[in-house]
């Protein structure tokens, strides 16, 4: 687990990978791209239980339980982390602000329950937006999101979405991968990418998920 | 239905009474025998050279709508071979032989080693269930152990900072002499672990490969 906070660290350092070209839509073919783009995140509040693979630098590998609570509205996540057999090694909410509730070594680092946070909201919150422009990629739909000098490319196709995201230099931050779609369009697979050369790959299979009240 | 007719009769109830309050207070005797002090539990415990059970863990937090069900076997000989093994919802198998700590866990290419740095807390853990497993509930230096009535051993943290981790362990001992009904790990008021052993067999011939091998 130092592993993979290493690899979070060293995720600032990361580079390759450059923004495809895309030829921008207009009208209502732009309206009609958005909303395919909006659909690959959760609507409403949902409840997630997912085992997790991890593959970390140095060849280590490691497995974990999540649960996580979503909330789109308020752009909160509530999250914990478990072993196996069940032993909470961390839990952590962010709502306007971050508060780690547990956190045992080598997760207590702050930096950890940051970088955490900001995949999950990657991977499930409509992405931050000043403007937008989408288009068509190899057949698939992309809508390219803009805000505070990032980009994040949401792609949509073939029965799964991959969020992408960039720095304001348009180097590869992030790559998320949702496949096996759901019949509440929830995948049960999710591919979570850090590339560079401390990066890490973390495979998230769905146990189980529920709509919150 | 049975006539009841005479005095034969009242004396086949009285030897039935007999009987049956006979076994029971040979029940009671034999159950105070085996968890009423340290020393039952390690005697008997020492007549056990191996247990073979299924488990069904529950993990409760309030983060969860309804607990968490994980499924598993448990296989220990002793005198330190221990395989904890979950068959759903995450497969993994977790070994213990000659004092080496392995675990696997089954992903999408299949079983993996986990060479995290949770193997060594693990290692911790499965060293604490083969204490269980011989009769040592008292024998860990880091927890203060206290017997209860009915069978249950409450096993408290000594150290601050480990409290904060695990708050206390709760064992319930079967009245089948050597077997152990459930274990409730604490970590909070409200995030608790319980395992509940079935199907329990004692001293059952187990393979050397359980202990070594996939």
């Amino acid at each position: 687990m130092k592993r993979i906070l290493a690899a979070i660290a060293a995720a600032a350092l990361m580079g390759c990978g450059t923004m495809p070209a895309i030829t921008p839509l207009r009208g209502g073919e732009l309206s009609a791209a958005a909303s395919r783009c909006e659909r690959c995140f959760p609507s409403g509040g949902v409840r997630l239980v997912q085992a997790i693979e991890a593959d970390l630098p140095a060849g280590a590998k490691g497995s974990l339980i999540g649960v996580t609570l979503i909330r789109p509205e308020g752009q909160s996540i509530h999250s914990v982390l478990m072993s196996i057999e069940g032993l909470v090694v961390f839990e952590a909410v962010r709502e306007r602000k971050l508060r780690v509730l547990k956190a045992l070594p080598p997760l207590d680092n702050p930096g950890f329950a940051a970088g955490m946070m900001d995949d999950i909201a990657l991977a499930y919150f409509r992405p931050p937006v000043d403007t937008m422009e989408a288009g068509m990629h190899r057949g698939r739909t992309l809508c390219r999101y803009r805000a505070g000098g990032g980009v994040v490319d949401v792609i949509v196709g073939d029965g799964e979405w991959r969020v992408v995201k960039y720095d304001d230099a348009g180097r590869l931050r992030r790559e998320v991968i949702g496949s096996d779609l759901g019949g509440d369009g929830i995948p049960r697979k999710i591919l979570l990418r850090a590339p560079g050369l401390l990066g890490y790959t973390l495979l998230l299979n769905l146990i189980e998920s529920e709509p919150l009240r | 239905m049975r006539r009841r007719n005479g005095a034969g009769d009242d004396r086949g109830g009285d030897l039935r009474w007999m009987i049956r309050a006979g076994a029971l207070a040979l029940c009671c005797a034999f159950s105070l025998a085996w968890y009423g002090s340290w020393d039952d539990i390690r005697k008997t415990a020492e007549t056990v050279n191996s247990v073979k059970a299924d488990f069904v863990q529950s993990k409760h937090m309030k983060i969860l709508s309804r607990p968490l069900v994980s499924r598993g076997a448990l296989y220990f000989r002793s005198p330190g071979s221990l395989r904890w093994e979950y068959r759903s919802p995450v497969k993994s198998v977790l070994m213990m032989s000659g004092g080496r700590v392995e675990r696997y866990v089954k992903g999408s290419g299949g079983y993996v080693k986990d060479s995290s740095a949770a193997i060594q807390s693990m290692q911790v853990v499965v060293q604490e269930i083969s204490r269980w497993m011989k009769g040592e509930f008292n024998s860990n230096p880091n927890f203060v152990a206290r017997l209860k009535g009915g069978g249950r051993i409450v096993m408290v943290p000594k150290d601050a900072s480990f409290s904060n981790i695990i708050s206390r362990i709760e064992l319930k001992l079967s009245g089948r002499p050597g077997v152990i009904e459930s274990v409730r790990i604490v970590e909070s008021e409200d995030a608790y672990t319980l395992i509940r052993f079935e199907r329990v067999s004692l001293n059952c011939n187990l393979d050397d490969s359980l202990f070594r091998r996939l």
